[in-house]
């Protein structure tokens, strides 16, 4: 299986609404850990004014904006599992 | 099977919950204001801002939701809550005395916000439905005040009779009895919140230290702490200079790729001037703490003397470094402190001190993890030359006002002020373990002194009972106490998940120039 690629935003208003909070989840879930590369990387300007769209994930190059714990590993199981 | 169960500061610790996100929208909206030069009347604006919705998301009504947030908008610009029966617009004619350099925030810091507060019950052990009214019934037979009963085939407590021991709870085969408490009193460990006579929580402020343990516990995010962000920036702006000295707690809040060179740079950025390490300060406190410590064992065996009755010699070196630990000690072992809390100001002083007396017009600003600094901050040598305090979450609301993203900043070098041991500090343990180090390194490692440490309030006060009573052997000759769960990583301005911050707080202390303070200073 390929492995996914899971960007995190770690800018200032990615990383205050919950972006530091998403990469601790992801970085200390064995199941996503072992197959998913997971980066923090600088800010995409893509959060809007005081971090609107905030928190920012990239997975496999597609950005999805305002992004939930519940949402990331529900989204990260479906694609490791090939549903 | 179930999991181990999570104390209260472990519960929500390190999750992202929609209580944070208003606090820390809060901030921002109020930091952009202050940083555009917006006037006095955009602060009724704040509230839609946060609150855009037509339809409620957290509580009843969008209106009971934007009053709490008008309450946190006061808070955010120093001002005092308006409490019930004083109701008016946030913006009272009295926005415009914050609009200044100069401090405003008076007593107290930590605020209940009423109107936010859910009145939750107080702690009581209750029946659950998974109760089976077994013919065994253990519960009845365990109360001591016979106030279990079984009424409907069911067990039922009478709450008059509870003495709430908990006997009933820890023997039910099905766990059905269940402990409900507020979060706000169980993290509490000086005991200070209570109910006022509507059942909201009211905090005895003759009690509270300031600790905001309350403030992160409460998940209807009804207590707050008040602000000085809006005073911060308006010196930023200023023309006076403004040197930040930044929490040795700092390592990796601000995410995996702000280094410290580039916070410093990102500081720079936004205004201050310069950029120190509050571990020169804990260097100065280790030494400070080590020659009392000296002059204790040496005056260790002339104690019992006639010169010296027992009650009235010193036992241990308390350490002063944490404002609340030491607060909650002297009002509630208030003779045993005054003897032993070690009379060393906090490093957030001391390094305030030597910036001061290098630049006599500078305005400090300490930047740090904690709330009781806030607090600290109203005794008067302290205000002399500690200006403002501020949390790494308050710092990045003004990062962000400004549109200033530290990750995108070219690295300026690294502070390097301070010795292994000072940026140790914020690690629960990391105090007693400098003042041992230093102290063996003066008076020799043959020396055995034994130290002790607790963190969270509640094992604090139990570790000082302890002490008090002789209960510990051997008797400890450095007591340390934090107030928050794992030292100052878990405090409650932090942004990093505390085993992250935990982890590099000590790679960062094993990149300082020197080992020991000794070793500079």
């Amino acid at each position: 299986m390929e492995t996914i690629s899971v960007k995190i935003c770690c800018g200032m208003n990615c990383l205050v609404h919950g972006g530091q909070e998403l990469l601790d989840l992801v970085e200390n879930d064995p199941k996503i850990a072992k197959n998913c590369l997971i980066e923090g990387v600088e800010c995409r300007e893509t959060c809007g004014d005081l971090g609107k769209q905030s928190p920012v994930v990239e997975i496999n190059g597609k950005i999805y904006p305002k992004m939930t714990a519940e949402r990331l590993i529900d989204m990260l199981y479906k694609k490791i599992d090939g549903d | 099977m179930p999991l181990p169960r999570l104390n209260i500061f472990e519960k929500m610790r390190g999750l992202y919950t929609p209580v944070i996100d208003i606090r820390r929208r809060v901030l921002s909206a109020v930091a952009r204001m202050i940083v555009k030069d917006l006037p006095p009347t955009h602060i009724e604006y704040i509230p839609y801002q946060i609150i855009d919705k037509d339809t409620p998301t957290y509580r009843e009504s969008v209106f009971k939701e934007r009053a709490v947030v008008r309450e946190r908008v006061r808070l955010a610009f120093g001002m005092d809550l308006k409490e019930f029966g004083a109701h008016g617009p946030i913006n009272d004619d009295d926005v415009i005395y914050s609009l200044t350099d100069k401090k405003v925030i008076k007593k107290p810091i930590v605020n209940v916000i009423k109107v936010g507060c859910e009145r939750c019950p107080e702690h009581s052990f209750i029946v659950t439905d998974l109760c089976r009214g077994c013919i065994a019934h253990p519960c009845t037979i365990v109360c001591p005040k016979n106030a279990v009963s079984i009424i409907n085939n069911r067990s039922h407590i009478d709450q008059d009779l509870c003495i709430r021991c908990g006997k009933c709870e820890q023997v039910c085969p099905y766990n059905a009895i269940a402990y409900r408490e507020r979060p706000c009193a169980a993290a509490c460990g000086v005991k200070a919140i209570s109910s006022d006579e509507n059942g909201f929580a009211d905090i005895d402020q003759d009690k509270c230290v300031s600790c905001g343990m309350c403030i992160v516990s409460c998940p209807f995010g009804a207590i707050a702490e008040k602000s000085e962000i809006v005073q911060i920036i308006t010196a930023l702006k200023g023309k006076k200079p403004v040197i930040a000295e930044i929490a040795p707690a700092f390592v990796s809040q601000f995410g995996p790729l702000v280094t410290p060179g580039k916070l410093k740079g990102a500081l720079k950025e936004v205004g201050f001037t310069d950029v120190r390490e509050v571990a020169y300060g804990a260097d100065v406190v280790v030494l400070n703490e080590t020659e009392e410590l000296v002059e204790l064992i040496k005056k260790r065996e002339k104690c019992g003397d006639e010169s010296e009755p027992e009650t009235k010699c010193r036992t241990f070196i308390g350490t002063s470094c944490c404002t609340s630990w030491a607060m909650a000690a002297e009002k509630n072992f208030p003779e045993l402190s005054k003897l032993n809390i070690s009379k060393s100001f906090a490093p957030m002083v001391e390094i305030a001190k030597k910036i001061k007396n290098e630049t006599p017009d500078a305005i400090v600003v300490f930047i740090g993890p904690c709330i009781s600094k806030k607090e600290e901050c109203f005794i008067p040598e302290v205000a002399e030359v500690v200006d403002f305090v501020m949390t790494f979450e308050e710092l990045v609301a003004i990062f962000q006002a400004f549109t200033m993203d530290p990750t995108k900043i070219p690295p300026e070098k690294e502070m390097n002020d301070a010795s292994a041991l000072g940026r140790g500090f914020p690690v629960a343990g990391g105090v007693a373990k400098a003042v041992l180090e230093q102290t063996k390194a003066i008076i020799g490692e043959d020396i055995d002194i034994p130290i002790v440490s607790a963190d969270t309030l509640k094992e604090c006060m139990s570790l000082l009972r302890q002490v008090k009573n002789g209960k510990l052997d051997p008797k400890p000759l450095i007591v340390e106490g934090m107030a928050c769960p794992n030292g100052c990583v878990g405090g409650p301005g932090t942004l990093a998940p505390i085993k992250r911050a935990q982890r590099e707080v000590k790679k960062f202390a094993k990149k300082a120039k020197w080992k020991k303070p000794k070793d500079y200073l």
